[in-house]
């Protein structure tokens, strides 16, 4: 581990910022981190940079403690949200400043400062002012200001999100190509699940000041260890359902082999066997939520399992179709009360019955529904 | 921690200069032949003229807020609300008295209306007089010659308010039925209640701290901030200390009851205003009334300053007895060059000036950065410790330098500095610490300190982001503050009386010497230096302020 953050805590009055955060960083790696606004992610940055000071907890750097260390002694290099250009300072200087800082002779200022340019396709703006620039030119300016130090770890506070959506994802694309070359250490903060997915080798989700789960994209979207990481890993339907009583007295473990639990309107589905321990941990009669994702629902004729209702809203979506049904009697917990379904072929149109269930394989995801907040 | 050195230097610096020296007047007031006795208030609050003087200068002040209030007011709701030609530059033209050292701006009104100005003369040669119709001496005079340049104040706070006044709030009143006048007294005027009060408790505070007027007009008249000198060159010290705490209190307690007024009274307009619309003037008799009623009175406001420069023209001797000067020539200012009775106060006041405003920049900075960017206890002393000199009369401030700085007790932290170069420039860069910060601080607001941030992670420590992001966006900022400071240091007359010595006396010390040997064009020339400079000065700061009008702190 490059980095490894152990047990920070940053409080600000009342307020929990930053709670017993635990991360670790491999040398190369680009790790993000993603959470909804207010979750603590810029002072987590903060607290690595060194521009604030834990309340408890350490930060090591290359096996030496830099807790205690300045910002300018760790040397990290920094892209803020708003870019933080010197307004008095044209293109050259902004890129110069911490190689100036380091008092490299003036030819290696020249060369490293073009060099860094070069990198964000920007060579020859040198002697522009910043604030000529378009947005997404100050922000590659800023990414070619803190690279020019070729600092050991690159930290950035949601460098995308002030630029419009087609530029955002062309820099996205850029960004990951560069990081990518240079071999770059690099943890990266956003609110936007799909950027985080594209750019990271692992994300870490962050919810209230604390690390809820940290994994790959993949891992991340296909075992969410809870509701908020599933739901924050893009759409899915929340289902709440029971475990249905049996004889009184029953216990848990005598539940039998399948693990089956009951939709609002009645209807049984049977778990895939890597429920069964989310399963036992459900008590009989407390509620829980199914999570599904709309790619693992399916129109389906079979049997039992299938809910019944009618196709309220189509809409193409590219590689998929996304679909609303109305199932009558069938509580489905937040969004449009309506079930979701991801197809890859066009299906039923709006105002067709038609009956959905699990597709074969589907994962489901079991929780207990009062898992604090949602 | 360098950090904390430097909140802790900040602190102990203002308290020594800010706060301190006000101990020692508190404590000779009450520390009579080496014995504790209150017997100097008791004599105070017993004595006539001592009671007469406390009241003086309360009654000049709340005479001089209604007068200036009668005339900035309705000057500036002709130049703002109506359209006609010339609005523009005279306009700009009333707002000028403001940038003028009130010696000067004193001296002018002497030279039109004094008992031997050219206007009492054109009107006593008009009526067939014997003797002048008036004589400008006492409370009245005080009080004219007060409105005559604190109407400024006025003048620009309203016509500031007018501009940011919603016009859709009186518009709204007119299309509820209100009429003119009750749209007025209703709408607008209430909602420039704001403006009015920052500008009464401006006019105020600089009254309370007049000194030149009431010394160059007040005759028998008495108010503090004279008594105190007097009681001073007279010697009777514990006398002068004890007047000296009465106008310090007195300050402070109209300061307080004043700001109090103020508290929640900023009516912030809801949505985005429009401003109103200028009115072009529609019947026959006003368009013609309107632009002379305006026009002329910025004529006569500026009428003593024009004196002012036509007496720099008069050769000694040549204006004596008659209504206007007989010849004019540039004697006066040759002299400036050759006679190093008039040049070496020049010289001195331009040496003074700059140093104590050097100091000012780099020590407000330090203050603006303290109070903007610091996380400590005593913030909130801090600004009241760095304000304080805006609160009291200069005559305050340089009694207590005077009494502080006149002993050697270096564990104590006096040296003797009365009577050396040194002490003016002390004077003054203490009575600007509150502009030149107010300056600063107003511009490390204005930038992201994130930038700061920025630096840091760049690789560079505290004192290269202060040099090398800090100071560059500060700098147009406070340089503008910087160029107030350096203004009024150089006109500064209040605290150089009490305190100057006959070799570094400044450009205003002269002025009043040439006065007394009835040179009138030595002291007018110089009164245009000074005001050249200044004008010089905004000339150049002009380019550097985006918008707003800077107002500094209360003048004598
Ligand atoms: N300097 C500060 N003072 C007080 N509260 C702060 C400060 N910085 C952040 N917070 C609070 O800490 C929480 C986390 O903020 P932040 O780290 O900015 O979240 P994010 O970057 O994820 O949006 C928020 O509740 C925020 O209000
Ligand atoms: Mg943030």
């Amino acid at each position: 581990m490059i980095l490894e953050v152990a047990g920070a805590t940053r409080r600000f009055g009342d307020v929990v910022a930053v709670d017993r955060l635990d991360l670790g960083l491999r040398r190369g790696e680009f790790v993000t981190l993603l959470g909804p606004s207010g979750c603590g992610k810029t002072t987590a940055l903060r607290l690595i940079a060194g521009f604030e000071t834990p309340d408890a907890g350490r930060i090591r750097f290359e096996d030496t403690d830099v807790t205690a260390w300045s910002p300018q002694r760790r040397g990290f290099g920094m892209v803020f949200q708003n870019y933080a250009l010197f307004p008095h300072l044209n293109v050259f200087e902004n890129v110069a400043f911490g190689l100036r800082s380091r008092k490299r002779p003036a030819e290696e200022i020249r060369s490293r400062v073009r060099e860094a340019l070069e990198r964000v396709d920007l060579d020859g703006y040198q002697e522009r002012a910043v604030q000529a620039l378009s947005g997404g030119q100050q922000q590659r300016v800023a990414l070619a200001r803190a690279l020019a130090i070729e600092p050991a770890l690159l930290l950035l506070d949601e460098p995308l999100s002030n630029l419009d959506q087609a530029l955002r994802v062309r820099t996205r694309a850029e960004l990951r190509a560069l990081v990518k070359e240079l071999e770059i250490t690099a943890l990266f903060v956003t609110h936007d699940q799909e950027e985080a997915f594209d750019l990271s080798d692992r994300v870490a989700v962050m919810r209230d000041g604390r690390i809820r789960q940290i994994g790959t994209p993949r891992e991340l979207y296909e075992n969410p260890v809870e509701r908020f990481v599933a739901a924050f890993m893009g759409r899915v339907n929340v289902f709440p359902v029971r475990v249905p009583t049996g004889r009184a007295g029953e216990s848990p473990a005598s539940r039998g082999r399948e693990p089956r639990v009951e939709l609002s309107n009645g209807l049984r589905w049977t778990l895939p066997g890597d429920q069964m321990d989310a399963y036992e941990r459900l008590e009989p009669g407390r509620g829980g939520v199914l999570l599904v994702r709309p790619e693992d629902l399916a129109f389906r004729d079979d049997s039992d399992r299938a809910l019944s209702g009618m196709v309220r809203d189509r809409r193409f979506r590219g590689a998929l179709t996304l679909y609303q049904v109305e199932v009558e009697g069938l509580d489905v917990d937040g969004g449009s009360g309506r079930v979701e379904i991801a197809s890859a072929s066009l299906g039923p149109s709006a105002g067709t019955r038609v009956r959905i269930g699990p597709r074969p394989g589907a994962r489901l995801h079991l929780f207990p529904s009062d898992e604090p907040g949602r | 921690m360098s950090r904390a050195w430097l909140v802790g230097g900040v602190f102990a610096l203002l308290v020594w200069l800010v706060l301190y020296p006000h101990l020692f007047v508190l404590g000779d007031s009450v520390w009579i032949d080496g014995a504790l006795s209150l017997d100097g208030y008791r004599r105070f609050f017993t004595t006539p003229a001592e009671l007469e003087a406390l009241w003086g200068s309360v009654w000049i002040s709340v005479g001089s807020v209604i007068l200036s209030a009668l005339m900035g007011i309705p000057l500036a709701f002709l130049f703002t609300r109506f359209d006609f030609p010339g609005r523009t530059i005279f306009g700009a033209l009333a707002a000028l008295p403001v940038l003028l050292p009130p010696l000067v701006g004193v001296i002018a009104f002497m030279f039109l209306y004094g008992e031997s100005g050219i206007f009492t003369r054109s009107a006593q040669a008009a009526l067939g007089l014997e003797r002048p119709p008036w004589r400008l001496v006492g409370g009245w005079a005080i009080l004219l010659v007060h409105a005559y340049s604190m109407y400024v104040y006025f003048y620009l706070f309203t016509a500031a308010g007018l501009a940011r006044l919603d016009a859709s709030a009186a518009e709204a009143a007119e299309s509820l039925g209100a009429g003119r006048w009750r749209t007025l007294t209703r709408v607008t005027l209430p909602m420039l209640a704001p403006s009015f009060l920052a500008a009464s408790l401006l006019v105020f505070m600089t009254s309370m701290a007049s000194f030149s007027a009431p010394y160059i007009f007040g005759g028998g008249f008495r108010v503090l901030t004279t008594q105190i000198f007097a009681s001073k060159v007279s010697g009777q010290v514990t006398m002068a200390m004890v007047e000296t705490v009465v106008l310090a209190t007195v300050s402070l307690l109209f300061l307080w009851i004043l700001s109090r007024f103020q508290r929640g009274r900023e009516f912030a307009a809801v949505g985005k205003g429009v401003a109103a619309a200028r009115t072009e003037i529609r019947s026959t008799w006003a368009r013609v009334l309107i632009p002379v009623v305006g026009i002329g009175a910025v004529l006569v406001l500026l009428l003593p300053h024009l004196t002012l420069v036509l007496v720099s023209f008069v050769p000694e001797g040549a204006w004596t007895i008659q209504i206007l000067p007989t010849r004019y020539d540039l004697d006066n200012y040759r002299g400036l060059f050759s006679n190093p009775q008039l040049w070496v106060p020049i010289w001195n006041s331009l040496q003074m000036a700059t140093i104590a405003t050097a100091a000012n920049l780099v020590f407000c900075f330090l203050i603006a950065y303290l109070l903007v960017r610091g996380r400590f206890r005593g913030k909130g002393a801090l600004l009241t410790l760095t304000m304080l000199p805006w609160a009291l009369p200069g005559t305050v401030i340089a009694v207590a330098l005077a009494v502080t700085f006149s002993a050697n007790q270096p564990w104590f932290g006096r040296w003797v500095l009365v009577g050396s170069f040194w002490i003016l420039p002390l004077a003054y860069f203490i009575r600007n610490i509150p502009l030149v910060a107010q300056a600063a601080i107003a511009s490390f607001r204005q930038y992201d300190p994130v930038l700061e941030e920025a630096s840091q992670s760049l690789g560079a420590g505290w004192t290269e982001t202060m040099r090398r992001v800090a100071v560059p966006l500060v700098l147009p900022g406070l340089a503008v503050g910087g160029l107030l400071a350096w203004v009024a240091a150089l006109g500064e007359f209040v605290s150089s009386i009490l305190l100057y010595t006959h070799r570094s006396r400044p450009i205003s010390i002269e002025i009043l010497s040439q006065l007394r040997a009835f040179d009138f064009g030595a002291a007018a020339a110089l009164g245009v230096v000074l005001a050249a400079l200044m004008t010089l000065a905004f000339a150049l700061g002009g380019r550097f302020v985006r918008g707003g009008v800077a107002t500094g702190p209360p003048r004598g």
